[in-house]
């Protein structure tokens, strides 16, 4: 199963059709522990076939940029805007790994995106799991989709 | 439906038999992306009939005493065991409160476990949601567990 692939479609498709944004993804990083200086972190669990965890890990400014992209509008710190709009770009990520496995006749079923917020944290999950972690560019930084599963 | 029933008595039964402890539930609230501060917070999503997700947010040193009771050894930081601890347990508390939510917990299925740890950061779910957070004391301190399912129609 190639799942960098379709998260790569799924996130480009995300970024051209609903924030009119250009992502370029870069090669696949092995780091198993992520640690955000300061930032936002969508999160989205799904079980079926697959079960595990999809997360989306921005650096302030790109969370900023992304709402902005979504809202219109100028956001200058990680409020209630921002931790909705990367909760719901999780979402939708996830939306389109949910069909891309499906394409390949897996079906997943979704919870409920949720957003952390913070200054210095990190996420970690045991190490007996599937892990891949895919780097994006765009123009406000750099940002990591992870995708555990097993 | 009572999710802090549900949740009292999925906690409760946890301690007692997981890791021998009992604990006393203090009031619920419905506060959504509380500020964490050096937490450990364990995280389960559900999927299937209900979707939402179930948390334990334990402080630094009360998630240690949990894991030192847990694995029964001494535990002087948060390191790879306390993180594993903690996910280990939102899932044990995940597992017994879907056969809550649903009969036989059928038709809910769990996402696999993820730990959050750090100094200052909130956990918040982004669309509309039925919640109940549950303080309970146990010898060390204070910890928290949160149920979050999608508003039912």
């Amino acid at each position: 199963m190639n799942y960098g692939q379709i998260i790569a479609d799924a996130v480009s498709d995300v970024f051209s059709t609903m924030l009119m944004m250009e992502v370029s993804p870069q090669d696949a990083c092995d780091q198993s522990l992520l640690s955000i200086p300061a930032g936002a972190s969508g999160m989205l669990g799904f079980s079926g076939d697959v079960a595990g965890m999809l997360t989306i890990h921005c650096p302030e400014a790109v969370a900023l940029g992304i709402t902005c992209g979504f809202l219109g509008m100028e956001v200058n710190e990680i409020d209630d805007d921002v931790k909705d709009a990367i909760g719901e770009l999780v979402n939708m990520v996830a939306g389109g790994l949910k069909d891309g496995l499906a394409r390949q006749e897996r079906e997943i079923k979704l919870a409920i995106p949720t957003t952390i917020a913070g200054r210095s944290f990190r996420i970690s999950s045991k190490s007996d799991v599937g892990h891949l972690c895919l780097p994006f560019d765009m123009e406000a930084g750099r940002f990591y989709i992870e995708l555990k599963y097993k | 439906m009572d999710l802090a029933k549900i949740i009292t008595d999925a906690t409760q039964e946890i301690f007692k038999t997981m890791i021998m402890v009992e604990v006393t539930p203090g009031e619920p609230t419905k506060e959504n992306g509380q500020k964490h501060y050096c937490t450990v917070s364990g995280m389960v999503g559900l999927a299937g009939l209900f979707k939402g997700m179930i948390a334990i947010h334990a402080p630094d040193e009360v998630a240690k005493s949990i894991t030192s009771s847990f694995l029964g050894m001494d535990v002087d930081e948060v390191n790879e065991d306390v993180t594993d601890a903690i996910g280990e347990l939102a899932n044990m508390l995940a597992g017994n409160a879907k056969m809550a939510l649903s009969q036989n917990g059928k038709d809910i299925t769990l996402s696999i476990p993820s730990t959050i740890c750090g100094e200052e950061y909130t956990i918040s779910c982004a669309i509309d949601t039925d919640r109940v957070v549950m303080p309970f004391a146990m010898e060390p301190g204070k910890f928290m567990v949160e149920l979050q399912v999608e508003k039912q129609e």
